[in-house]
Formats: structure tokens, sequence, C-alpha cells
């Protein structure tokens, strides 16, 4: 499947272009920086860095541009393990375990884990993708509305289902995510819910909204404690206890592998990859795993399931970008930017005349998923120290950060006041155990999954039989059924041993 | 918020949620039926919207409770410092609010400032020195990054 005169050429071209090396720490260093910040997205730092870009040469170019993507998949798990704040909404999935083992004191291995699962299944991501970008470019073009929309339903579900003890609140939560995120004007031209706000008609600023629901639960909070970790012991910052985690990310082998292609595969679906496929990854790993009591108590398992899927989507959200020309979302839209800013064209005809440069591409990004295994760990030294700093310190100028960086999204003052109401709401649902994550990226989907759906309709001529055309779809829908039945019976029992030993303790009592 | 009544709980909190939610939900659909009933219109938000109000008639027996549930529910060690939380939380209103006012440097000063007290700072330095050095940073950090005029009173 590999082309050998073109990776060797690729390697020819690597190695002839000494600039491009030295903008891969620069670059991991800025998306480590900046999608560790909640407010500031992967997008937004690759906005900020891609005019710096025009005067480069073609390949350092992408290099630095594809550094800084690189760095911003893991920088985001920084704050979901240490503040369970995801940076960006990619690693929501993170939060569950992460901020649990953070709160036992154990936030230096985690951190590890992350660090190696991440690094670990984006090179293994990267690797497969050499092998398979061509062959994968004819399986995303059978991709089509329907089989987007029943991807992001699914990862609603699991969401919904996954992120509180009551199914019926995760689904009630995803459920009103998604009418949050359909507020506006839709893609028929249709105004709905914006109370005659003209702001409101290109939808609620998903961003701020975000920062807001999942702000109010945890950084307001943090106003009635010294540290973002009250245990003194829990407070200790250990390169011995960083690397500890990542050695014990090789117990999970077959965790690793399942997130890998989980995130590989839905990575590719164009929008929806990087948001779903960590919590597709992590509900599997909790459905099969034997321990699933423990998932959200700090089980490692659920850190890897989340981080080593989010790598890899990265993978194959590039091999749509590359084999297509199609951005699988905001950062690979700017990566595709920088492309035409250079006069080249992603998609099949870039692949078969220069096949070369893709193979550059790609195995640059696998030197530096192997950089960010050094650098990631001297980042995580520096940011962990954040659990040292007394919350005086720490939250006002988080919450500082996060008021300008929702202000930087369009320059008007909507994003502040959005992230204030949503602080509210997100206060409320926590207090009332509502999911805040489900509401998130339903808002996050609800507008794509209008989309697809209008399309779908359009598309069948509203005959619901459609589906049986599209046998990608069925698959979906049968995995889709299959993995939600499998939740909800085992949400079921766990509920009844709960009960169960409930009585059983009452009987004793009395 | 909660109101005993024989051997069990009435979650006064989460029922008056739920309504509110169900109360949105209503208006939101009769809101997009009002603009047209075009099926492009109403194809996603019509069902969901049927939805949320199914899964809210699921929950609302979950807001009558059994006492020890109740009792767990409100532990006071589960429960923030909601004093605090509240103040930094109505800082944080005000910041956002009064930067078209008096500008983002001042606005972040002050609420800095105010943070810090709230959360227990008392010594005169740290509260001299630390609110000036963040928004200095962070006014000055920003500006260089973002493509748009920012008001500011000062810097």
């Amino acid at each position: 499947m590999i082309d050998v005169p073109a990776f060797i050429s690729a390697l020819n071209i690597m190695a002839s272009s000494f600039s491009s090396w030295f903008w891969i720490f620069p670059g991991l260093l800025v998306g480590l920086v900046f999608s560790a910040i909640p407010g500031i997205s992967i997008t937004m730092a690759m906005a900020i860095v891609l005019p710096l870009t025009l005067y480069m040469d073609f390949f350092p170019a992408i290099v630095f541009l594809t550094s800084v993507y690189t760095g911003a998949g893991f920088g985001g798990s920084v704050p979901a393990i240490l503040m369970n704040i995801p940076g960006s909404p990619s690693s929501f999935a993170t939060t569950f375990d992460g901020y649990a083992m953070s709160k036992k004191g154990l936030h230096n291995e985690a951190l590890g884990l992350a660090l190696f699962s991440s690094t670990l299944c984006g090179i293994f991501s990267y690797v497969l993708l050499l092998i398979v970008v061509e062959p994968l470019a004819d399986v995303v073009l059978q991709i089509g509305p329907v089989e987007m929309f029943l991807v992001a339903v699914w990862g609603l579900l699991l969401l919904g289902s996954l992120g509180s003890t009551y199914l019926s609140r995760g689904l009630a939560a995803s459920a009103i995510g998604i009418l949050l995120g359909t507020v506006g004007m839709n893609t028929a031209g249709y105004v709905r819910g914006t109370f005659g706000i003209p702001s409101l008609l290109d939808g609620i600023s998903t961003i701020p909204a975000m920062i807001g629901l999942l702000a109010a639960g945890q950084l307001l909070g943090l106003a009635s404690r010294d540290y973002i970790l009250e245990a003194a012991e829990a407070r200790t910052v250990s390169v011995r206890r960083i690397l500890a985690g990542c050695w014990q990310t090789f117990r999970y082998p077959s965790v690793l592998f399942r997130g890998s292609i989980i995130g590989i595969v839905i990575g590719a679906v164009p929008g929806v990859g990087s948001s779903i496929g960590n919590l597709i990854s992590y509900a599997e790993t909790k459905r099969t795993s034997k321990d699933r009591d423990t998932f959200g108590h700090g089980n490692p398992k659920g850190v890897i399931a989340a981080e080593s899927s989010v790598a890899s989507a990265e993978g194959g959200s590039m091999a749509t970008a590359l084999a297509l020309g199609i951005p699988g979302g905001g950062a690979t839209a700017i990566l595709l930017a920088a492309f035409m800013m250079h006069n080249i064209v992603p998609g099949p005809n870039f692949i078969e005349t220069q096949k070369d440069m893709v193979y550059a591409i790609i195995l640059n990004n696998i030197a530096q998923a192997i950089i960010l295994l050094v650098v990631g760990i001297a980042f995580i030294y520096a940011a962990s120290t954040v659990v040292k700093v007394r919350t005086r310190y720490v939250l006002p100028a988080i919450l500082a950060i996060a008021v300008m960086g929702t202000y930087a999204i369009d320059g008007t003052t909507k994003g502040p006041i959005t992230l204030i109401v949503f602080s509210v709401v997100g206060f409320i649902l926590n207090r009332y155990e509502y999911p805040v994550a489900a509401v998130v990226v339903g808002m996050l989907l609800g507008r794509m999954l209008e989309t697809e759906f209008l399309r779908s309709y359009q598309l069948s001529g509203g005959n619901p039989l459609y589906i049986m055309e599209r046998p990608g779809a069925l698959a979906i829908l049968a995995v889709m059924v299959v993995t939600f039945g499998l939740t909800a019976w085992s949400k079921r029992k766990e509920r009844e041993e709960e009960l169960k030993a409930a009585a059983l303790i009452s009987e004793r009592a009395a | 918020m909660q109101f005993e009544r024989s051997r069990r709980f009435i979650d006064w909190g989460h029922l008056a949620l739920l309504i509110a939610l169900a109360g949105l939900a209503s208006w939101f659909l009769l809101d997009a039926r009002a603009a047209s009933l075009n099926i492009n219109n109403l194809l996603l938000v019509q069902p969901t919207v049927l939805f949320v109000l199914g899964l809210i008639l699921l929950i609302i027996p979950q807001c009558f409770r059994a006492r020890s549930n109740a009792d767990q529910i409100d532990a006071p060690a589960a429960k923030p410092n909601v004093v605090k939380t509240s103040a930094v939380a109505l800082c944080l209103a005000a910041f956002v609010f009064l930067i078209d006012t008096i500008g983002f440097d001042t606005a972040m000063l002050l609420f800095v400032l105010g943070t810090m007290i709230i959360c227990g700072e008392r010594r005169p330095l740290p509260l001299l020195i630390y609110p000036l050095a963040v928004t200095l940073t962070l006014i000055s950090g920003f500006k260089l990054l973002m493509p748009y005029p920012m008001t500011t009173l000062v810097l």
C-alpha cells in the first residue's frame, strides 16, 4: 500500500528542509499553551499563527501549523484533569476519570497517562494513515448526511447515558443542548427562539456557553477552597510520578488499540469526529470492562480511552483533509487555508500527483508526536504547579482569561454575557445532577444535526426506507442500538444492585 | 429547598427547574411553529421538544424522594460555600457588565481585587501588586493577539 519511491522522496524532503524541523518546537508550545487556556480554541490558535506562515515555504508552513494542531490535541487535557474544565470540546471524556484521579491526588499519574496515550495513539494513527490514506478517501466519500447524522446522534446518546447517574436526566440534558444549538436561523432560513435579539440570529456562541456551563460548577465552586486540591499531600508535582503514569499506559494495550481505531474512524467523519470519538471510545471501554463500576471515580482506563481517541481522531481528520480536501473541523479548515495560500489544493489529485509531499506531512506528524513525548512532560510539570498556587490568585486570573477569551471570539460583549448566562444555567443543572457536558456537546452539534437531518430528508424525499439503501448508515444504526441498549441495561442493573444494597443496610440497621 | 411531607421529600427546586424547562421547551416549539409550519423548520425541533417533554414527565417522580436519599443529597459536606460562590459570581457579572462603561482595564483590576478579597486575601501588598500584574499582562497580551479594538480607560 505504501508507494516506496514516494516514501523515499518524502524522507528526502524532510532531510533537506532544515527550517521545517526548527518550527516543530514553537508550534507544539503554541498548541499546548493555547489549548490549555479554557476559551482559546485550537482553531483560534491556528488562526492567530496562520499569517506568520504566509512568508514561509510550503513545507515548513504546514509543519508549523500541524505542530500547533498536535500540541493542542494534548494540551486540552491538562485543564480537564487539573480543574475539570476541558480546554477543548474533544477533552470532555478526559474529565470523567482524569479529574476524579486529581481529586485523589493522582494528577501527576493522570497527566502522564493522558500524555502517553495521546502521543502513542497519535503515532499509531499516522502510521496507519500512511498505509491507508488512499483507500480511506474512497471510504470517506461514501459518508453522506444520513451517516453523519447517525454518528452525531450516537455520540449524544452515549454522552447522555454516561454523564449522570440518571439516564433520563442525561438524555434530557443532551436534548436540551440540541435545542439550544438550533436557536437562531437554520440552514433553510427559518428563525426560532431568538427573543428578537439580532445577535442570536447566528445562534448561541458555543465557546462562551461551554465555558459558562462548565465554569459555574467548577471554577466558581473553587471560591470556597484554599487550593484547587484540598489535601496538602495531593498537591505535589513530581516528574517521577508523571513518568510512572506514562509507564502505566503500557498496561492497557487493548484500551489503547480500541481508542485508536474508534478515533481514526470517527475522526475521519467531517465535522463530527473530534467531539464524539472520545465519548464513544470511553463508553465502549466502560461497557466492556469488568471494573466498569469504578469508571467516573478515577479509573486510569477512562483517561486512556478518552485520550487515545482524541489523538487518533487527529489522524483521521487529517486523512479527510488531505485525501478529499474536506475539513474535519475548524482547525483542519485553517490547515486547508494554508494549503490554498501556497496555491495547493488538497484532494484526490493532490494525493495522486504529490504523494511524496503527503507522505512527508504524515511522517513529520509522527516526528512531532515523538517530540511531544518529551516537550509534554516539561509542559505538564510547569502546568501542574497551578495546584500549588492558592485559589485566591488562580481563580480571578482564570476567570479574567475566560472573559477575555470569550470577548476575543468576535470582539463584542456577546461572548462575556453568554458566559455569565450559561454560568447560572450550569450551576443549576449541576445542582440537580444533569450532565452539563451533554448540554455542551448537544449545543455544538445541534446545528449540524439539523442540517444533516434536513439534507437526509431532502435526499430521501421523506421516505424513511431510504436508510435501507445506505449500508453504512444501517451498520452505524445497529451498533448504536446495541451499545445504547447495553449501556441502559447495565445502568438499570447498577441501580437495582444499589437499591438492594440500600435495602440490606436498612434491614440490618432495623 | 426541600419540604418534608410524611416520609417523603418534595424537591421543590428540582420541580421548579423541570417546570421552567418544560415551559421554555414548549415556548421554543410554539415560537418555531409561529415562524413556519414547513417541515424544513420543524423536522428536528418538534420531535426534540416532544422528547424533552416526555423525559420531563419521566423525571418528575424523581422530585418525590425517600427521606434518606434527600438527606444524602443535601449533606452539608457536599455543598460548597454558597455565599463565597455567589459573591464571586456577582463580581464576575459586574465585571462583564461594566466592561463597556469603565473599560476592560479598570473592570478587570476591580474584579481581580474583589475576588481576591472574597477568597480571603487581606494582605495589602498582594492586593496591590497582583491585580495590577494580572491586568497589565492580560490587557497587553490580548491587545497583541486580538484583531478587535478593546475599550480601556488607562492602558
